[in-house]
């Protein structure tokens, strides 16, 4: 066995024993909201001295999600306080996913809303800087909140496996979808109809408003808000991720984004780079702890 | 009494080993019926036993698919009330109905047997009551699950509160499932002895009734019974092969038991009826083929030993038989056959040659004073002498001719489809044969000579061959007359022949013997010459039939030729007992009375004398024996004679000197008197050598102390001679015929007699 490889044992047998103990730790927090709802979150508390970190799951997950998992584990495994939200999709307390055929009626804006409600919730615990992960369309969540919100705890932006919610540079229906979304808006709002949206194909249940506000965030949309951001931001990509548009990382790192490449990674970092990804989450909250501090 | 034909045993009836095999059989295959009855019957037992445990078993699978579904239900009602999407109606009903239609009832969290979905608020009204599915309760009703009958389906209502998240004690609101209840039964089961596609229930249509009670009103059909009939084919399949296949191992048995047993018991049984029926010692085939039952295999080879012991014994008697018949009929001196084969051929003869003219030739052989050559050179020269003319006389005989020897030295032959001249030419051939043999080898020094008598019949005159071998004899004695041929053929007339020609004196002779009847005594006095003794009557035999007085010439005749010699004279003596008895003849009188010599050797002469010798107190009896008789077997005679003598009779030597006994064998014979031979004392009045024999034997006899008869007196002169020479008694004409009666008067003395003028 090589040395290097006997590092990744070491790794994974460590992480296990610090996932249960951290587990033991964990604390479910509810952040009320306005629409009468409630939403979950896991909290971890860290170190007063160093910065939150707010991890956001993907399209439709939760903060169960194994990836969201294993950056707060992670990072609080490192003395970080990490809250992990889950969105509620305007469900109360919802504790498990979403499928495509739900009915979706909740909005980017529901979103962004719940976002700032955690953010300012942490705050109200104590942490003055916030560091932002994003897996996936977490990923975009923060970047449409940091587009809509300027919120100074916020100290620095990692968005993982970030992408956009349809491929516009390579559309097949999503281009009829949002026609026919915007001709139900226009004569049945409440209408529910079923469309393409990031991996639901053809049957993500949904108003048309609800579908629209998704649908905004296509290639562009990322390329032109992350370089308007105004807290420093960097980009952490799987090299295999399938569920990336073609030359996506290349089309990144030619708008000079702080990228970092975990080479055989896929979307989810399982797997082959799963340590090289988390050492790269946990260097970059470390770089933006220390530097904040 | 036979075993076989004992008494069969009260009670014991033999049948047939076919009606023990049929009886066996038919008992066999009853018992098969009622083994098989049993057995269905049992079967009937087994299958309701089965089919109650087998219901039994199918409620008790009912009952708990039931409490599956009703568990069940409870679950996904559950389940839906606690799912996020339901969460998000109560947080906002504005997609409600699509939410009911398209995510409830199609996200797959509830299964396809559940129909339908509703969800009420806390108040139990419809979460949204435009959207009200009329086929759900427009209200919440008090009971969590019910049952009820819509459009024929058995429908089950399930209702379960929507707990707040945060306190479970808060009712948000209620969640309803309806669902299939038999498609959920049969969904939600596997059942095995209930047949799931027969299940429905009796609930009537629109009638409701709470859950807990659905175990009432479920009816179904119970699968497992078809395995049970499935069962019973199996078994009445296997009993009906088992049926046909123990038929046939019954008909193999009867077949084979038949094979083994019964046929080959027919075969012993048919052996032994046809070994009974056959005639013993004829030939038999034994039982050939091997049996297969060791028992009966065991029985034919004894049937088969046993049959062969018996051809083996009656081979052994045929040979016995032979034997004896052998001996019966051959004559172990000369190897030629007897009297009795001469008599057994000579009855066969009669039937082969009866009623057809074919010439039958008698020839009878004797040799002349043979009596003499066998006392003087003894036994031993005369059976030589025996054995030789049996010789001459068979080389003389023709190709089927047969010779007889059917006395001591008489020969006799029939000749069939002969004549007289052939017979006769026989004869002297067989006198030539004779005459040159060589006697003097045995030491005779007389001449041996031959005397041949030949009578010839046809087979037609019955009569005549009934009087052939008399006739032969007649012939044969007219041979040995002095000066006579030695061959003579027999001539009508011939001596006494008038009496053998005549069937009258043989019935007479034979009714005598048989019954006494025609036996008639005479007396002839013996008057005594001087006064030392008494005289006394010779009792002589006459025979009387309807055509008048038979003489002794007649009789005798024929006594000798049926050889009737002691069965006449025991009736003589008999019917002389019985006149002595019944006084008919006097008291003190003396007698005499013939025996001949073949009486005087039967086993029965002693008998008849002793009851004779009771009258001998009152009557003196004199039993005259003839001399030939005595010298046929001395020995015999002397002891039989000396015995008569102890009982009281007195013996007479009578006709001395007719024949040829020698005076030393006279010596020494056990008699008292000697009665000369009428010729011997008619040649007391002869002249030369004749008359001085005589008296010289006279005078011999007198001075041996013998008392001396003189028979044959019939004159004065002859009367006179003899008183001269002494002889004790005097007999004749002259003395007195022979009267039927004794004259009481009469003194038996010759010096009280009065002589005839």
């Amino acid at each position: 066995m090589t040395l290097h490889a006997r590092r990744h044992v070491f790794k994974l047998v460590a992480l296990l024993l610090w996932s249960l103990l951290s587990i033991a730790h964990a604390d479910e927090v509810e952040l009320s909201l306005t629409n009468g709802i409630s939403a979950l979150a896991d909290y971890r508390k860290g170190g007063s001295d160093k910065a939150a970190v707010l991890v956001l799951h993907g399209f439709l997950q939760t903060h169960q999600f194994s990836t969201v998992q294993r950056i707060v584990n992670e990072l609080a495994d490192n003395d970080y306080s990490v809250l992990a939200p889950t969105l509620t999709l305007r469900i109360d307390l919802r504790k498990k996913s979403l499928t495509c055929d739900a009915i979706h009626s909740h909005t980017a804006e529901d979103s962004t809303r719940e976002i700032d409600g955690w953010i300012q919730w942490l705050k109200r615990q104590g942490h003055q800087r916030i560091v932002l992960i994003g897996h996936s369309t977490g990923s975009i969540e923060l970047l449409n909140y940091l587009n809509r919100v300027n919120e100074p705890a916020i100290a620095h932006f990692i968005a993982t496996s970030i992408g956009p919610n349809w491929k516009s540079r390579n559309p097949k229906s999503t281009p009829d979808d949002i026609r026919r979304a915007e001709a139900l808006l226009a004569t049945t709002p409440n209408k529910i109809a079923k469309y393409s949206l990031s991996f639901c194909k053809g049957n993500y249940a949904a108003p048309p408003a609800a579908f629209l506000s998704y649908i905004r965030w296509t290639e562009d949309y990322i390329l032109q808000h992350y370089g308007k951001l105004q807290v420093p931001a960097q980009i952490i990509l799987g090299d295999s991720d399938l569920f990336l548009p073609e030359n996506w990382a290349e089309t990144l790192q030619a708008q000079q984004f702080d990228i970092t490449l975990i080479d055989g990674a896929n979307h989810f970092f399982t797997g082959t780079g799963e340590f090289e990804f988390l050492d790269s989450v946990l260097a970059a909250v470390v770089r933006a702890s220390d530097r904040l501090r | 009494m036979s075993a076989n034909n004992q008494p069969r045993q009260p009670g014991v009836r033999p049948r047939s080993i076919t009606a023990y095999l049929i009886a066996f059989f038919s008992l066999s295959a009853l018992l098969f019926v009622l083994t098989a009855w049993w057995m269905l019957y049992k079967m009937d037992e087994i299958r309701q036993v089965a089919s109650d445990t087998t219901h039994q078993i199918a409620r008790e699978e009912i009952n708990e698919a039931i409490e599956v579904v009703r568990s069940t239900a409870r679950t996904h009602a559950y389940d839906l009330a606690s799912w996020d999407e339901t969460y998000q109606q109560f947080a906002d009903p504005t997609f409600y109905l699509y939410w009911r239609s398209n995510r409830a009832l199609q996200s797959g969290l509830l299964p396809g047997y559940i129909v339908d979905v509703e969800l009420y608020d806390s108040n139990g009204r419809p979460l949204q009551e435009n959207g009200h599915l009329a086929a759900m309760p427009e209200r919440l009703p008090d009971v969590d699950l019910e049952l009820a009958k819509e459009s024929g389906t058995d429908m089950l209502y399930v209702f379960t509160p929507v707990l707040d998240k945060r306190d479970n004690r808060i009712v948000i609101g209620h969640a309803a499932i309806k669902l299939d209840f038999i498609a959920a039964l049969q969904t939600l089961n596997r059942f095995n002895r209930v047949d799931f596609n027969s299940i429905t229930s009796i609930l009537p249509e629109g009638e409701r009734i709470d859950a807990g009670q659905i175990e009432q009103i479920l009816v179904f059909d119970v699968r497992g019974l078809a395995e049970t009939e499935q069962l019973e084919r199996l078994m009445q399949q296997t009993l009906t092969r088992f049926a046909i296949l123990a038929a046939l191992m019954l008909l193999a048995a009867y077949l084979l038991a038949s094979h083994l047993i019964h046929k080959p018991l027919h075969r012993l049984i048919f052996h032994i009826k046809t070994l009974s029926k056959s005639n013993i010692g004829s030939p038999h085939n034994g039982l050939s083929s091997t049996l297969h039952l060791k028992e009966l295999e065991s029985l034919r080879v004894a049937i088969n030993d046993y049959q062969d012991q018996l051809d083996e014994m009656h081979s052994n008697l045929d040979q016995k038989n032979r034997e004896l018949w052998q001996l019966a009929h051959n004559d172990p001196l000369t190897g030629i056959a007897n009297r009795r084969a001469y008599e057994d051929d000579w009855k066969q003869l009669m039937q082969v040659v009866s009623g057809q003219r074919i010439p039958i030739s008698v020839m009878l052989i004797d040799c002349d004073h043979f009596k003499a050559i066998n006392d003087t050179y003894g036994h031993e020269t005369g059976d030589r002498v025996i054995h030789s003319v049996a010789q001459c006389l068979s080389r003389a005989l023709r190709k089927n001719d047969r010779l007889y020897r059917i006395g001591g030295d008489e020969f006799a032959m029939h000749l069939i489809n002969t004549t007289l001249v052939a017979a006769e030419a026989l004869a002297i051939r067989c006198q030539t044969n004779l005459a040159e043999f060589d006697f003097k080898q045995f030491g005779i020094k007389e001449p041996v000579r031959f005397s041949i008598g030949i009578a010839n019949a046809y087979g037609d005159d019955s009569n005549a061959l009934f009087q052939l071998h008399r006739k032969a004899d007649v012939a044969m004695y007219q041979a040995k007359a002095p000066g006579r041929r030695k061959v003579i053929c027999f001539e009508e007339g011939m001596g006494s022949s008038s009496a053998l020609l005549s069937n009258r004196y043989v019935n007479a002779v034979y009714q005598a013997v048989e019954s006494g009847a025609g036996l008639v005594m005479y007396f002839q006095p013996i008057v005594a010459v001087n006064s030392k003794v008494n005289g006394f009557y010779e009792v002589l035999t006459r025979l009387k039939d309807d055509e008048g007085l038979i003489t002794p010439a007649n009789i005798f005749p024929v006594i000798a030729a049926e050889g009737l010699e002691a069965e006449f004279d025991f009736r003589l003596i008999d019917l002389l007992a019985d006149k002595l008895a019944g006084g008919m003849i006097p008291e003190k009188t003396s007698l005499s009375f013939n025996m001949d010599g073949t009486t005087l050797m039967s086993s029965e002469v002693i008998e008849h004398l002793e009851e004779l010798s009771a009258h001998l107190d009152r009557n003196s009896i004199i039993i005259e024996i003839t001399e030939t008789a005595l010298i046929a077997d001395l020995h015999e005679a002397r002891k039989r004679l000396d015995y008569i003598r102890t009982m009281g009779f007195r013996v007479a030597l009578d006709d001395f000197g007719s024949g040829y006994s020698s005076l030393r064998y006279l010596s020494n014979m056990p008699v008292d008197i000697i009665k000369f031979d009428i010729n011997m004392t008619r040649d007391l009045l002869g002249s030369g050598g004749q008359r001085i024999i005589a008296e010289d034997i006279a005078n011999m006899v007198l001075k041996a102390g013998y008392e001396l008869i003189a028979e044959g007196i019939e004159t004065r002169e002859l009367l006179k001679k003899v008183q001269n020479i002494g002889f004790t008694y005097v007999q004749g004409y002259l003395l007195g015929r022979p009267a039927e009666s004794v004259d009481k008067r009469v003194t038996l003395a010759l010096e009280h007699f009065d002589l005839p003028k």
